[in-house]
């Protein structure tokens, strides 16, 4: 018997030998290699989002900040089982059952964190972690989200971030952007994105099994993403939308001695605090399905006949060209003919006119006449001399080009030859020719700056001096001359955009009607939808001008009643800024007070605004 | 009740060795189970110390009693056990997938492990009752299988509970080996085994369920899927190896703490162990353990009579099993059997049961040189 005790022993004896030389193995001679792998499940990197750079406006107002946002999101695992339960933590996190458990099929990973909600305001952060103990896997993290400070105001500037897209995620641009980070998609945003972006640093921390982190091991710091200056004055953006009111339509005001846009407006517009955190897809399908598409920059996509403020264009090309002189005169009648009846806008006609009061009453017969004896392609010449019919080339994606047509054009598209009759309509511009409201804001500081054509700008770079793309060839004195003639239009009796006329700066203007149905149908009353577009495109002050302001009301009807008082209010907003606690802005009233006394005076003193300095 | 001499005779060594071992599983289940985002350290080892006190002292108050006492009740212990055997399979409380435990109200238990301490005693009390010296025959080796094993190895493995089952099967074998069977008997034996396990195989394994045979497969290949069957091993084979020589050093442990290695505390407890003490703390321990089993045999060796050697012999035997079962499993070389680390692995009745079936081994041992009275 003992023996065979002692035997026993001694196969107990092997077996722990065996044990030992296995410790020996998994420890000492693999150990390093089970260290890594232990590592491994504990340490992971992860990205730390860098805060975006923040978007100033030309007076270094912030338009946008980062601001702290508490996300909460549960890790898959620990989701409730029991409906009960987890509609429970559904009232909590304000969604239904369904809703989390839809989220979760997202991964399969069940150790990843399901966000849940994102941007929950303070006091429901203390109520979450209440409850927290009722939800394992339950976290509240802080990200940094985007507050844009004014709201729906230059949102079609600014833009909107959203995740990127997967087809994004493969372009070398977006290469090292984490997929659960926001980057611009609308806007500037956007289009400086990689400015703005910054670099995300990374952190290491120690993890469970569950991903709950433990603690931070090393951390690599986020790179800030650089602030960007933009060209554009809040000022005078905010009181171009709120003088837009709820109209569909688009103001663009421009520097016209740099290019360096001040406001560019497109109404009606969206609140892109609405995508911070990701937009809810009811948000969304509204914004999509609006009919008043409020995600359209009507600013630099709507592309519409300029109608009568194409006259500018027309009066410089006849003059150029010797078509007309300052003196020569037509006689309007209210129509003319050439193959078929061509009809002034006024019934009873202008009598006798020049140039001069042809400008200011916008009377079409006289422009009919310039496009009886001028060549298309001379007019074609001029207007993409100022920039028309083709990009302007602002910072901003999806911009339109417009059509100025030509002999050549219309071969080309619609193979057939031009007709002198399809001039007169474009004389007075209606016809093939569309502009969008940028082009229009161009053009006109082309004209007042002496022809340097600026490509209008978002981003100020301080450093560098604005070069003209090119320079218009238009002679001084023609361009006085149709100058004095918008100032007329704005000043002089039966001129069509007296609703300009202000008491603090000389503006100059021409008004434009783009007809949304053929033929004039007049005096008679039309549904808005029917109603033609109306144009204003002016500048300020009449010499040495220093803005250009195009507005475009869609269905707005004539532009002297609708369009030209929404540029008297912005460009009254620029050079009379609203009242500051700061020492610059009184000295700025000050100049302007000065300028005043230099500028013509208006004729209606009791339009003008009171002089807030 | 307990004289001089007996006290004299008392092995203090051996009490001591398996309170240090079941203090180092307390300390062990402490670093295992610490709380890292949570404020609060889980109350796991206080339950457990409390199991520790309350074992100890049924260690001692069995001591009272004489072991032949024991050995001649152990067929109505054995008759007892195999009734509540019965009784957890019809009313039994239901608990990760198992029916093993009786609920008393003011505690559950697992009669099984229970059991366990029936069966060897009545293994001894039939051995003793046999002429010594004379190798086992047939009819002696069937009538032992039917009266002993078949019967309660079914009903254990119905509840189901693979780890004792196998435990049964092995303190039947290496006590029949160890009394001695006729050669001709082991030949035949032997070849039978080798004829019918690839037909026997069959129906076992379709008999099995489908956790069981997981483990199984995971034990012929853990890296066949890390989250699924074979991650157990895998994780403890990371928590031991990440050890390395010299261990990462008390509530320095990961595995553990972070949940990467499920049933920590339990199962698992040698893993957490030697990922904190390294190949040299597990030596330290794989040799407390070594000296406990050689005190077993010494003492069944060294018994007054023959009913002491096989109780000892028993019971030496269980606890040899528990510790190479649970051992081989942690390091991957056996396949996955839900089986405690004896003396260490938190689990109130399994302590309870390891430190009555050690408190024979005492018993035995404190009374090899008294008089019979």
């Amino acid at each position: 018997m003992d023996k065979k005790i002692n035997t026993a022993f001694y196969v107990l004896l092997c077996i722990f030998c065996i044990f030992v030389l296995r410790l020996w193995h998994l420890q000492v001679i693999k150990g390093s290699e089970y260290k890594k792998l232990d590592e491994r499940n504990r340490l992971r990197v992860v990205d730390v989002p860098a805060p975006r750079g923040v978007i100033y406006d030309r007076n270094d107002n912030p338009l946008v900040k980062n601001v702290m946002s508490f996300d909460v999101s549960i890790v898959k695992e620990d989701i409730p089982k029991d409906y009960e339960i987890l509609s429970e933590l559904g009232k909590l996190v304000v969604l239904t059952a369904e809703e989390i458990k839809k989220r979760a099929r997202a991964t399969e990973n069940p150790f990843e964190a399901i966000k849940l909600r994102q941007d929950v305001s303070f006091e429901e952060v203390a109520k979450i972690e209440a409850k927290k103990i009722d939800f394992p896997g339950l976290q509240v993290e802080v990200t940094s989200a985007r507050e844009y400070l004014y709201g729906q105001t230059a949102s079609h500037v600014l833009g909107y971030l959203g995740n990127p897209t997967p087809k994004q995620l493969s372009t070398p641009e977006y290469s090292d952007v984490p997929r659960q980070d926001y980057i611009g998609q609308f806007g500037i945003e956007k289009r400086y994105d990689s400015t703005l972006r910054g670099t995300p640093g990374k952190k290491i921390v120690e993890v469970d099994a569950l991903g709950n982190v433990i603690k931070f091991v090393r951390i690599q710091k986020p790179v800030r993403g650089n602030d960007i200056k933009l060209t554009l004055d809040i000022n005078v953006q905010s009181e171009a939308e709120k003088a837009l009111e709820d109209k569909s339509g688009a103001v663009v005001a421009v520097k016209a001695d740099t290019g360096e846009v001040l406001a560019l407006v497109s109404a009606p517009s969206f609140n892109p605090n609405l995508f911070v955190g990701g937009i809810n897809s009811k948000d969304w399908k509204e914004l999509l399905n609006d009919p008043r598409k409020p995600l359209m920059n009507r600013a630099i996509q709507n592309h519409f006949p300029p109608g009568s403020t194409f006259k500018i264009v027309t009066a410089l090309a006849a003059l150029e060209k010797g078509t007309v002189t300052e003196s020569t005169p037509f006689f309007c009648g209210g129509a003319t003919t050439f193959g078929r009846v061509f009809r002034c806008w006024k019934d009873g006609g202008h009598g006798g006119v020049s140039l001069h009061r042809a400008i200011v009453e916008s009377c079409d017969v006289y422009f009919y006449e310039i496009g009886k004896r001028i060549n298309i392609d001379t007019i074609a010449k001029y207007a993409s001399a100022l920039g028309l019919g083709r990009p302007t080339g602002i910072e901003l994606d999806g911009e339109a080009s417009g059509l100025v047509p030509s002999t050549k054009w219309k071969l080309k598209a619609r193979k057939e030859k031009w007709y002198q009759g399809e001039t007169l309509s474009v004389a007075i511009g209606q016809g093939y020719l569309s502009v969008t409201p940028i082009q229009m804001a161009r053009m006109m500081a082309a004209v007042v700056n002496g022809g340097k054509l600026f490509k209008p700008h978002l981003v100020k770079d301080e450093d560098i001096e604005a070069e003209p793309e090119s320079v218009a060839d238009i002679n001084p004195e023609y361009v006085e001359l149709v100058k004095r003639g918008l100032i007329g239009v704005v000043y002089e009796g039966g001129g069509t955009g007296r609703a300009a006329r202000s008491g603090i700066v000389s503006i100059g203007g021409k008004t434009g009607t783009a007809q949304v149905i053929g033929g004039a149908v007049k005096g008679k009353y039309l549904p808005d939808e029917f109603q033609d577009h109306a144009w204003f495109v002016s500048f300020a002050p009449q010499y040495n001008a220093e803005i250009a302001v195009s507005v475009f009301v869609e269905h707005g009807g004539h532009g002297g009643s609708t369009a030209a008082p929404i540029a008297k209010r912005v460009i009254e907003t620029y050079f009379n800024p609203p009242k500051k606690d700061s020492e610059d802005v009184e000295q700025e009233n000050q100049n302007t007070g000065e300028q005043k006394q230099e500028e013509q005076v208006p004729e209606n003193q009791e339009q003008a605004k009171p002089n807030a300095g | 009740m307990i004289d001089r001499r007996l006290l004299k005779d008392f092995d203090w060594g051996f009490l001591l060795m398996v309170i240090i071992l079941a203090l180092i599983g307390l300390m062990t289940i402490f670093s295992a189970t610490r709380p890292l985002l949570e404020a609060e350290q889980h109350p796991f080892y206080l339950k457990q110390l409390n199991w520790i006190i309350l074992s100890l002292v049924c260690f001692s108050l069995m001591l009272i009693f004489d072991y032949r006492w024991l050995v001649r009740f152990a067929h109505i212990f054995y008759i007892l056990g195999v009734v509540l055997l019965v009784f957890v399979l019809i009313a039994g409380r239901k608990g990760m997938g198992a029916q093993r435990w009786i609920n008393l109200g003011f505690l559950s238990f697992q009669p099984s492990e229970f059991f366990k301490l029936f069966f060897v005693g009545a293994l001894a009390r039939y051995l003793s009752g046999l002429e010594q010296g004379i190798k086992l025959g047939s009819k002696q080796l069937l009538r032992m299988l039917a009266g002993f094993l078949i019967f309660p190895a079914i009903l254990i493995l119905k509840q189901p509970d693979l780890g004792t089952m196998l435990i049964l099967i092995f303190i039947f074998t290496a006590m029949v080996l160890t009394v001695g069977i006729e050669k001709k008997i082991l030949i035949t034996v032997v070849v039978i085994g080798l004829i019918a396990t690839p037909v026997a195989g069959k129906f076992l394994w379709g008999g099995l369920k489908d956790y069981q045979k997981n483990r199984i497969i995971a034990f012929i290949d853990p890296q066949v899927d890390p989250q699924g069957i074979g991650y157990h091993v895998a994780q403890s084979k990371v928590s031991i190896g990440a050890g390395g020589f010299l261990g990462k050093g008390y509530l320095r442990g990961t595995q553990g703490p972070y949940r990467f290695l499920p049933e920590n505390h339990t199962d698992f407890i040698f893993s957490i162990f030697a990922e904190e003490w390294g190949f040299i703390g597990s030596l330290v321990l794989f040799t407390s353990y070594l000296f406990i089993i050689w005190r077993g045999f010494e003492t069944a060796k060294q018994s007054r009579d023959i009913e002491g050697t096989y109780l000892a012999l028993g019971v030496t035997y269980m606890f040899s099993f528990y510790f190479i079962v649970n051992v081989g499993m942690t390091l991957g070389l056996m396949p996955v059997v839900g089986i405690p680390l004896p003396l260490m692995s938190y689990g109130g009745t399994a302590l309870l049961s390891n430190f009555l079936a050690l408190s024979i081994i005492e018993n035995v041992r404190m009374r090899r040189f008294a008089s019979y009275y």
